[in-house]
């Protein structure tokens, strides 16, 4: 799941360059800062970026994810350090709603 | 004694379309209150697929003369500053002079993004106050939202369509009129805000990728920039003409963001009511937003004659300046 995830996350990021000024775009590596005060996106970037996300995840793996919930809009928690916590951060979401589903 | 250049009436036009946050269903509902709270927009006009930019600056334009009781034949000149024209040629300001029946003026764009408004004031003062116009209209019409990309949630909820203008007469033997401008650029910055295509830089038979025919910002860079130009703008102005912050009446600010224009408040000392908002009605309008805003103010009574007010923009370019104007 882990790589599927991320090939989910790389294809949003080359989609979503296409929407940025050529110096602001993100590089497709783990270590991509993306939010956060050295982030290269500002807060509503981050946003789209992060619904972008949760539609490549529904159209390439097929699995519904909300990455947009209330306790991210709160900002009590902070995965988007960068690429690789981010990745963590979904998979923490979908292998929390498989348990939730099997439960 | 220098004849002076005086406001003589204003006008505006927004088009018809409402669009409210909760109107922008292609994004998550749990976002949509975030519209709001990070820039201060609720609502914003469209224009309809059928209008271009020169329609809704006749409009603001024919108001404007109406309500000064002038023949459209007295104009001298006609200055629309637009980032968004019909064409990208000829300048939209030849349409606008021709429907506004203005054949003696001449007529030309400028292209300043958001600070066009300030940078169109301070030339046609110049013509004026060198003689070689005695009436001269400036008008500032934008339609953001046919270079916006739908699906950006970074942009798309934040811009409207719109349009302001100015008319400014030369007057002899009065202390009225604009006082001073000040004209800012710094085009190392050039990327920050942009359309990429559409060019010569990127013509669209050359087209590298397709999201490049819609408006980007470097959102970060930009908001900074505002505050930190805007502010020192206005500390500017208010030294170099010995004016006091507490004399002025009203801070017309472009309408970009409203946690920008409470920080630029903020960091000058000034009472925040100082600055009206019209970008929660109507979104950031880019150039015509202060020409919006100061039509409101008029058409409210909320302006008097003798009153000092002070515009000020920042954006694309980069680019900002102000005007000091006793009405």
């Amino acid at each position: 799941m882990y790589t599927r995830i991320k090939e989910a996350v790389f294809k949003t990021i080359e989609d979503f360059n296409q929407q940025l000024v050529d110096s602001e775009r993100l590089e497709q590596s783990m270590e991509t800062v993306i939010g956060g005060k050295d982030g290269k996106l500002d807060s509503l970037q981050l946003l789209n970026f992060l619904f972008d996300i949760e539609n490549s995840i529904l159209n390439e793996i097929g699995i519904k994810v909300e990455i947009l919930n209330e306790e991210i809009l709160a900002q009590k928690v902070y995965p988007f350090e960068n690429i690789s916590t981010l990745i963590d951060y979904i998979q923490v979401i979908l292998n929390s709603n498989n348990i939730n589903k099997t439960t | 004694m220098i004849n002076k250049t005086v406001v003589i009436s204003t006008g505006s036009f927004l088009p018809e379309n409402t669009l409210s946050n909760s109107d922008l269903i292609q994004f998550p509902p749990s976002i949509i209150p975030l519209i709001a709270k990070k820039t201060g927009v609720n609502f914003r006009k469209f224009a309809d697929d059928s209008q271009c930019t020169s329609d809704l600056a006749i409009i603001a334009a024919s108001r404007c003369l109406t309500k000064a009781g002038i023949d459209p034949l007295e104009l001298d000149a006609l200055i629309l500053a637009t980032s968004s024209p019909d064409r990208i040629q000829p300048a939209t300001a030849t349409r606008v002079q021709n429907r506004i029946g203005a054949t003696r003026a001449f007529a030309f764009d400028i292209n300043s993004v958001c600070s066009g408004g300030i940078f169109s004031l301070n030339l046609a003062d110049s013509l004026i106050k060198s003689n070689f116009c005695k009436n001269v209209l400036v008008v500032a019409a934008e339609i953001y939202s046919k270079y916006l990309n739908p699906s950006d949630f970074s942009t798309y909820p934040y811009f409207g369509d719109g349009a302001g203008a100015v008319l400014l007469s030369s007057k002899p033997n009065t202390d009225r009129g604009i006082i001073h401008s000040i004209l800012r650029t710094d085009g190392s910055r050039s990327d920050a805000i942009q359309i990429p295509a559409g060019g010569t830089m990127q013509p669209y038979q050359k087209l590298k990728n397709p999201k490049d025919i819609y408006f980007k910002m470097i959102g970060k860079e930009i908001f900074d920039f505002a505050i930190d130009k805007g502010t020192e703008v206005i500390r500017e102005i208010l030294q170099e003409t010995g004016v006091s912050k507490d004399d002025i009446k009203y801070v017309i600010s472009h309408q970009a963001n409203i946690n920008i224009i409470k920080e630029i408040a903020f960091r000058l000392e000034i009472n925040p009511n100082k600055f009206p908002i019209t970008l929660d009605k109507y979104g950031n309008t880019a150039a015509a937003s202060i020409f919006i805003t100061l039509d409101e103010l008029f058409s409210c009574n909320s302006i008097d004659k003798g009153d000092l007010i002070l515009l000020v923009a920042f954006g694309g370019g980069l680019s900002w300046g102000a005007n000091l104007i006793k009405i």
